[in-house]
């Protein structure tokens, strides 16, 4: 990776700053100093005239040719192009450094200083950095009185940094080498830690003088993050870097790939269904319905598809809202208006751990679980506000709140309350103290928070589904589309990162919209009347349920065949034939295909099928 | 210190503050004459502006235990009622949210008649 500061620049009038300054008739301008490549005769290559833009370009193609190892054709492109990578003074300045002879670089520093545009501060701070390495080199190698000279008469004199200058001193009690390095947070003396130390060092050089590294790959990589926010369907985690992404054409999630179509209809409520609300851990559904029970699913990580794990019986008054506990283990279930009942479900034992029920006049119809899980809060629009424990034991209770929304926030200590004068205030049970938030013109119906406990979505009554910040406490976004003026409807955060939101509509159909954008890139068409609530699972970013009051509960996921549909496959003895075992929508369908045929279809799944190389028997 | 901002509120029968003059409320915002605060006559109105709200404090009056937040005015910090923000008593459920302003605390005056438009 060592830059070319042997001879084969050239010094050819051309300088980086003029713009379409003519660089041609090098070959007879040349300065004394400089030697053609391979000895040829000199002037051989006539450069091209270019603008400022273009020279740039060469230059970063050119670094990036060295640092894959394309070194004469990175020379050939200076030599014909007329331009140089880094000013011979920084190509030697680098040599140097990266050979560790601090002598040479510090004399080299002294002839940049006339190049160095900025103060003499950022000289003091590179021979700093110089010495710093040297220091810690000597000190690796055991040369203690060598360090112990730098120490004194090089690093002290320069008086900058004194805090550092006692660190390092410091370091001359390390025990070896494992210890230094430890504590120096330093990789040892060798390539890497000068390759460091020089990165450090480039930023002080103006570009001109020597190019910032890799600075190709980060422009491109700029570029490739550009194409994933400009996406709007983007709702896959793809590592940073190039390695995951093509850079031969845009990128460009299509509709398809996006939860939009039905994947299952399930119809085993019998009444209109409220709410619904994936586990944190993505792994179970659960829905509440108007006919008093709750129904808990199984989801399948491969088929992204719910089955009916169990029915939970019991909530006389209906099923209006649903908590899950933050380790999914546990849920509560609330009623609607009137219902002065809680119920606490052991999800993983499958049973009832305890029914709270107060006093037969409140109305508990919210309820948020505490990120330990031990406690929640609920509360209702008879003014009850209570903070209880697992047992329904209230621990708690704040006077003279009527609650419509509640939601625990991250910090273990704040509760935040939609209220009926339209606000949304922030309780502090521990302290006793409240402070307002937001504000709205008309009534909050319910809210949900999203994972980084920065935004606020709230379905506002008649006015749609509004976007707050809650730490500059103003209003976002407004989401367009939602029709809603007579029923209570909820809406959520999804998608990777969170960069999507859903909310169930009056119009029988599921909006989703892209954070930044109000207006809605998907509508969801299938239910036949009210959407009250969407859940969007939280681990499995293609799944999103939604419940209506036609009684069913509808997954959605991407389009047929952006689905990952097949479970098993059986290769025949003689490969001739497949047998393509798939899951799809709960209907199981075998398709035996020839060679050709599996082929054919492969190009459509997307991802590697596990294959056991069993006969089949036919 | 800089501008404390002013609401207008507007109508034809305007109510403000005897101290400075601010314009609190009007006339069609009024629901109720039939209160009494510290120094009599108390009026219950839906709407007014330009206030100042205290902590929320508990207080048993006539009615039943109310949780209330004094209000004075914006301008000049004067005492003028309360707003309820809670009622224990379902029958008094109405107040909640409204403003409480007591009769020798303001001053009613005439304003122009605006035509406003219909929402």
């Amino acid at each position: 990776m060592q830059q070319a500061a042997n001879g084969c620049t050239q010094r050819n009038g051309v300088s980086e700053d003029h713009t379409g300054s003519s660089s041609e008739k090098n070959g007879t301008d040349l300065l004394p100093d400089t030697t053609a490549l391979n000895g040829g005769p000199i002037g051989e290559f006539s450069a091209k005239i270019m603008d400022k833009t273009s020279q740039d370009i060469v230059r970063l193609i050119g670094q990036h040719l060295k640092t894959i190892g394309l070194d004469r054709t990175a020379d050939l492109l200076m030599q014909e192009s007329g331009c140089r990578l880094d000013h011979p003074a920084a190509a030697k300045f680098r040599q140097h450094v990266m050979d560790g002879d601090w002598a040479k670089a510090e004399h080299d520093l002294m002839e940049l200083k006339t190049l160095l545009d900025s103060s003499s501060q950022s000289l003091v701070e590179m021979k700093f950095l110089l010495l710093e390495q040297k220091y810690l080199e000597y000190l690796e190698d055991g040369r203690v009185l060598d360090a112990l000279h730098v120490l004194r008469n090089e690093l002290t004199p320069l008086q900058h940094n004194t805090n550092r200058v006692h660190v390092l001193s410091s370091y001359m009690m390390c025990n070896g080498r494992e210890e230094l390095q430890l504590r120096a947070n330093w990789d040892g003396k060798g390539e890497k830690s000068r390759t460091q130390l020089m990165d450090k060092l480039q930023t002080y050089l103006p570009p001109t003088i020597m190019l910032p590294p890799r600075r190709l790959y980060t422009l491109l990589c700029q570029a490739v993050e550009h194409q994933k926010h400009q996406c709007p369907y983007h709702n896959t985690l793809t590592e940073d870097g190039l390695s995951s992404v093509s850079l031969l054409v845009d990128h460009h999630c299509t509709r398809e790939q996006f939860p939009c179509e039905t994947v299952q209809i399930l119809n085993d409520h019998c009444d209109e269904v409220w709410f619904c609300r994936f586990s944190p851990d993505g792994l179970k559904l659960a829905t509440g319905s108007k006919d008093t029970t709750v129904v808990i699913w199984d989801v399948d990580p491969e088929t992204l598809t719910c089955t009916h794990r169990k029915t939970l019986e019991g909530h006389s008054y209906g099923v209006a809202y649903i908590a899950w506990s933050p380790d999914s283990t546990h849920l509560i279930a609330c009623g609607p208006e009137d219902c002065p009942e809680l119920w606490i479900w052991n999800i993983e034992a499958d049973e009832l751990r305890v029914k709270v029920s107060h006093s037969p006049e409140d109305s508990l119809t919210s309820c948020s679980w505490h990120r330990d899980g031990k406690k929640f809060v609920t509360g209702g629009i008879r003014g009850q506000f209570y903070q209880c424990d697992l047992e329904g034991n209230v621990l708690d209770s704040w006077e003279g709140v009527r609650v419509n929304c509640l939601w625990c926030r991250k910090d273990g200590r704040t509760v935040l309350a939609a209220d009926t004068h339209h606000r949304v205030r922030s309780y502090n049970f521990d302290e006793l103290t409240d402070s307002n938030i937001l504000q709205e013109d008309h009534p909050v119906m319910a809210f949900s928070v999203n994972s980084a406990d920065r935004l606020a979505l709230l379905n506002v009554a008649t006015q749609g589904v509004h976007l707050w910040d809650l730490q500059d406490r103003c209003l976002v976004r407004k989401f367009q589309g939602v029709t809603q003026g007579h029923f209570t409807i909820h809406s959520c955060f999804g998608g990777v990162n969170q960069d999507f939101v859903a909310s169930g509509s009056e119009d029988n159909k599921v909006y989703i919209w892209h954070i930044k954008r109000e207006l809605p890139i998907a509508t969801l068409i299938g239910h036949t009347r009210t959407v009250n609530c969407v859940s969007w699972n939280p681990v499995f970013h293609q799944m999103l349920a939604s419940v209506s009051d036609d009684c069913t509960v509808r997954i959605w996921g991407p389009a047929n065949k952006h689905r990952n549909q097949t479970k098993q496959t059986k290769i025949s003895d003689t490969g001739q034939f497949y047998l393509l075992i798939s899951s799809y929508c709960d209907n199981d369908l075998c398709q035996l295909l020839t060679s050709h045929e599996v082929f054919t279809s492969f190009d459509s799944l997307t991802t590697n099928l596990p294959c056991d190389n069993r006969s089949v028997t036919l | 210190m800089g501008r404390i901002f002013l609401d207008h509120i507007g109508g034809s029968r305007l109510f403000s503050c005897a101290s400075c003059d601010t314009i609190l409320t009007n006339r069609s915002e009024l629901i109720s004459t039939r209160f009494t605060g510290a120094t009599g006559r108390a009026f219950l109105f839906n709407k007014v502006v330009n206030l100042n709200y205290s902590e929320v404090q508990d207080r048993v009056m006539l009615t039943g235990r109310h949780m209330v937040r004094d209000v004075s005015c914006k301008n000049c910090d004067a005492k003028l009622g309360w707003i309820y923000e809670f009622a224990t008593e379902e029958n008094q459920r109405y107040k909640e949210g409204r403003v409480i302003l007591e009769r020798a605390l303001v001053t009613e005056s005439d304003g122009i008649d605006e035509h406003m438009g219909d929402d």
